[in-house]
């Protein structure tokens, strides 16, 4: 009992260090680039913005105000969103190795939105986001209608929905070059392009959704201790285990029409998080939100300045960051838990 | 030399209880522990412990939870590398062995045992005969009379076509010991065989693996957790506390109220058993004391 | 069990059982001959409408002779040539595959376990891309990139599973996360690439027969060869593996240089199959478990699944082939739109069993 002054303290330090790496990573994604420019020019570009002047004939403030402002607002946005979802869903389903790609999400979104390419004809991100949202959800639908109950089981579900979205994808891909093209800038995840319009639209999913996330939080802490023990403790876990899906869908299917299937940063942060703050998923939940966003400001600004002349997608990026995150889970000694 | 064996088990399997004088003689060589080391990823758990068990005898190990005992019993069956000591098999070293040899003379039923999907008990009791087969694993018609040799003496023959997962846990034990005893081996080695058994079961478990001893002279070694039915089912008898034997030798004589304190931390009385005369103990717990 | 036998009751005569006990080894025997035989007939049924089917119609009979070398020279190199590498192949690669599959289930005792799942498909596929558009490679090169690939990825796997002995679940665990990885470079790889490039090497990642033929059908067969030799020889300690690793100890198997060999095995099949045919989906993962459930015995049934692999592949080359379902499909897609179902059905029914 002594421990927890000390506890509170670490937890409380974690939170403020996020904040600082958030307000780092920010200006960093804001300064940094093909043309690297200065924080000063950065901060004036800024301010000059907030206060509604007219934008000066400046080529660095035009790159700040009309394209690293929007690509910064999706990647928090996105990288929250992520973060959040996999939380949620590895709480849910009591299963460290969950993410919303790893239970056929992504698949499902990506092969809506080739059909409503290919059949409809819709090419713009703002037009299909609707369609990924709802092959998101009919997907994890599918998933957790077979899947639910058996933390193994779920994600190998989750591998055979994708197995068998996939080649639907790529046979309507092979005979569709636009589709083709579209998907695959598209599914390589990135914050690059103008997508903060359709952020515009969409920004009342992402704040129900995380209120949601937020307000399950203290329900996983309990479901956590077992199905058994949850319902004996007053939760009705049927009710808990819907409405976060339904937040799991908003979040992850908002961020991955966004900004593509970004794989495993849903996994990785929580796990991060778990690292820094223990297994109080108000805790988790809290740092997830901070550190989401982080990591993908990260993943996109290393994409940006690690080769000479062209970019690394963020998708990239993030899968390698991911990939170790998940080795390193399934190598440590606790793995009987899953 | 299987048929023969499997004639034999049918004539005499007959009398459960064979007077002690009638006793086959044993069976195989003893099996030794010298000064052996037994650990979990640089936690010594047992550090130096002798322990022999004499052929043809049933001898059991208890002691409290964690204590080692399950340990110790899968090191001397090599399911668990030792860190330290040997083990003897008759004058042999048994780390000279192939396993394949160690398999045909010490057989081991563990803990944890898996029936693969559909398996049927023929089939499961069959794949004992793993180490008596050649590189290709084709059964013989005398594979046929050992495993229906096995099948027969515990009691399970009317299952064989039946899936094992089907069977009810008192079912499925005896079909288990059955692939240990196709496996033909002269000492037979289990851990907790009776868990999750009720009484009846407990007794008749106990009862086959008394007559297998009688009859055939195997050298049977279990960890138990029920100290009364350890005290009457064992010709020698071992006490266990964090990695040590602090007891040993014949029940009567081991099992007293100060060895139970020693291992357990626990005050009983200890009186004979009215059935069987081996020492019986009375655990006392903080309520219900009559004096 | 209510009324409990002492050990005596229910022994029939010794002989009896013996000969009782022989009876069901046989009857198991002889559902394992039918289901090969079953599956002998169905491969030579489709076999030979595979010779017979295409541009040009060519009658059962004329087709068979003209596989062994007789009949006008027309026909002879349209069979020879195209149909005859064409069918061979399926049933090479779908044995192959279907095989590898029963090995990766039995010796990691999941039935789940699969190259598609492990990654092992997927660093194979990355390593044909990165060949293909990194490297300009063509033809025998790009199959050694994508064997290659498949090799590193399985190493990798298993370099980073194993901890004091190789456990299952970690390996699978490590084998999603780096299907993961190799996925998302795949596709970085194919968006940056230009669309003509990025489109042939899509297909590539699907899985085909279309292309396997002359010297490439003979590397395969031997290499098929030599891999199932060996798999002969670990094939037996399958049986005390599925037991678990202690009762399989107990029994005399050295349970890591058994499962490394098994394992080692069946990545080069997968390897092999994939580098010629990419990574044809799901057969490793739903033949055996076809299999199992066919024969019902709780063996790991590698030769029954090495039988239905090769049925698999070969009835979904004719169905993508011939536009059954309105186009010309790599064999590829059709067995993951086939085999996907199916394997849903049967873990929706595996659950239910297990709440029971």
């Amino acid at each position: 009992m002594t421990r927890t002054p000390d506890r509170a303290r670490r937890r409380t330090l974690v939170l403020l260090g996020l904040v600082a790496a958030l307000g780092g990573t920010i200006l960093a994604s804001l300064a940094l680039g093909v043309r690297d420019i200065d924080p000063a020019v950065v901060w004036d570009a800024l301010t000059g913005w907030a206060t509604g002047m007219p934008l000066p004939d400046d080529q660095d403030h035009r790159v700040v105000v009309e394209q690293r402002l929007p690509r910064t607002v999706v990647g928090i946005t996105a990288g929250a969103a992520l973060a959040l979802a996999g939380t949620l869903v590895q709480g849910v389903t009591r299963n460290p190795i969950a993410d919303p790609g790893l239970l056929g999400l992504n698949a499902g979104a990506s092969l809506a939105i080739v059909l409503s390419s290919v059949v409809l004809g819709v090419s713009s991100p703002l037009g299909f986001i609707w369609f990924a949202f709802a092959g998101a959800a009919g997907a994890a639908l599918l998933v957790f209608s077979i899947g639910a109950g058996r933390p193994v089981r779920l994600a190998l579900v989750g591998a055979t929905v994708t197995a068998l979205l996939t080649p639907l994808i790529t046979i309507t891909l092979i005979q569709s070059s636009t589709a083709f093209n579209l998907y695959r800038t598209w599914a390589v995840g990135s914050l690059a392009g103008v997508r903060s319009a359709a952020l515009a639209d969409l920004w009342p999913f992402l704040v129900v959704g995380a209120v949601l996330a937020a307000a399950m939080a203290h329900r996983m802490n309990m479901l956590a201790l077992g199905d058994d023990v949850a319902t004996a403790l007053g939760q009705r876990v049927g009710t808990t285990r819907v409405v976060s899906g339904v937040a799991i869908v908003m979040l992850s299917g908002t961020a991955t029409a966004l900004v593509g299937p970004i794989a495993l940063i849903g996994l990785a942060v929580p796990h991060a998080a778990r690292r820094l703050v223990g297994t109080d998923y108000r805790w988790i939940t809290a740092v997830a939100f901070l550190l989401g966003p982080v990591v993908l400001l990260v993943a996109d600004v290393t994409g940006r300045v690690v080769l000479p002349h062209s970019e690394l997608e963020a998708g990239v990026v993030a899968a390698a960051i991911g990939a170790p995150v998940l080795i390193a889970v399934a190598r440590s000694r606790s793995l009987a838990g899953v | 030399m299987a048929r023969s064996e499997s004639t034999e088990l049918r004539t005499t399997v007959t009398d459960e209880r064979v007077p002690a004088a009638d006793r086959a003689p044993a069976a195989g060589p003893t099996l030794r522990a010298e000064g052996v080391a037994l650990g979990y990823e640089g936690r010594t758990v047992i550090d130096g412990l002798d322990l022999t068990l004499p052929a043809g005898r049933i001898t059991a190990i208890v002691g409290p939870n964690a204590c080692g005992k399950s340990t110790l019993l899968r090191g001397m069956a090599r399911l668990h590398p030792l860190s330290g000591g040997k083990l003897l098999l008759g004058d042999r070293d048994v780390s000279t062995m192939s396993r394949r040899e160690l398999a045909r003379a010490v057989g081991m039923l563990p803990q944890s045992s898996i029936a693969p999907d559909g398996v049927r008990v023929a089939e499961l009791v069959a794949r004992g005969r793993y180490p008596h087969q050649g590189w290709f694993g084709r059964h013989s018609s005398d594979d046929d009379a050992v495993v229906a040799s096995a099948l027969a003496a515990t009691g399970v023959a009317d299952l064989a076509d039946r899936p094992v997962q089907d069977l009810s846990g008192g079912q499925r034990q005896r079909v288990w010991i059955a692939m240990v005893l196709a496996q033909q081996t002269d000492v037979v080695l289990l851990d907790e065989p009776t868990t999750f058994l009720d009484v009846r079961h407990q007794l008749d478990l106990l009862d086959l693996l008394t007559s297998l001893n009688r009859e055939r002279g195997t050298t049977v070694a279990m960890v138990l957790h029920e100290l009364n039915l350890a005290a009457r089912y064992a010709d020698h008898l071992v006490v266990m506390n964090t990695g040590r034997i602090v007891a040993e030798g014949d029940p009567g004589e081991v099992l007293t109220s100060d060895v139970v304190r020693g291992a357990f931390d626990l005050e009983s009385d200890v009186v004979p058993d009215p059935v069987s005369g081996t020492p019986m103990v009375v655990p006392r717990g903080r309520f219900h004391t009559a004096r | 069990m209510a009324s409990s036998p002492s050990i005596t009751t229910t022994v029939p005569r010794a002989a009896g059982l013996r000969d009782a006990i022989g009876h069901l080894r046989t009857a198991r025997r002889r559902r394992l001959g039918m289901v090969l035989a079953t599956c002998a007939v169905a491969l030579a049924a489709l076999g030979t409408l595979g010779l017979m089917l295409g541009d040009s119609t060519i009658a059962p009979g004329t087709a068979l002779l003209a596989a062994f070398g007789a009949g006008d020279a027309g026909d002879l190199f349209i069979i020879q040539k195209l149909r005859l590498p064409r069918v061979v192949a399926a049933v090479l690669v779908g044995a192959m595959f279907g095989l590898a599959g029963a090995l990766f289930q039995s010796t990691l005792r999941n039935p789940l376990a699969s190259p598609d799942i492990l990654g092992i498909a997927a660093g194979a596929s990355l390593g044909a891309v990165t060949g293909l558009l990194t490297f300009g490679l063509a033809g025998i090169a790009v199959a050694v990139s994508a064997f290659g690939g498949g090799l590193a990825v399985a190493l990798a796997i298993w370099f980073l599973a194993w901890r004091r002995g190789l456990h299952s679940i970690r390996f699978v665990l490590v084998g999603v996360g780096f299907a993961y990885l190799c996925q998302a470079f795949m596709t970085w790889l194919l968006a940056r690439a230009e669309e003509r490039e990025a489109a042939s090497a899509l297909l590539w990642t699907v899985g085909s027969v279309a292309d396997v033929r002359g010297e490439d059908l003979g590397v395969l067969a031997v290499g098929a060869l030599v891999l199932t030799i060996g798999v002969a020889v670990v094939a037996r300690t399958q049986g005390p593996l599925a037991l678990g690793d202690d009762n399989a100890r107990a029994l005399g198997v050295h349970v890591d240089a058994a499962r490394v060999t098994t394992l080692l095995l069946a990545v080069g099949l997968v390897a092999l199959a994939t580098s010629f045919a990419g990574p044809v989906a799901f057969v490793a993962l739903v033949a055996p478990a076809i299999a199992r459930r066919l024969l019902s015995d709780g063996s790991p049934a590698l030769t029954a699944s090495t039988a239905v692999g090769a049925l698999l592949v070969l009835a979904a080359d004719l169905i993508g082939n011939h536009q059954v379902f309105g186009v010309a499909a790599p064999v590829g897609i059709v067995t993951g739109l086939v085999g996907a179902p199916y394997l849903l059905w049967l873990l929706a029914t595996n659950e239910r069993k297990e709440r029971r």
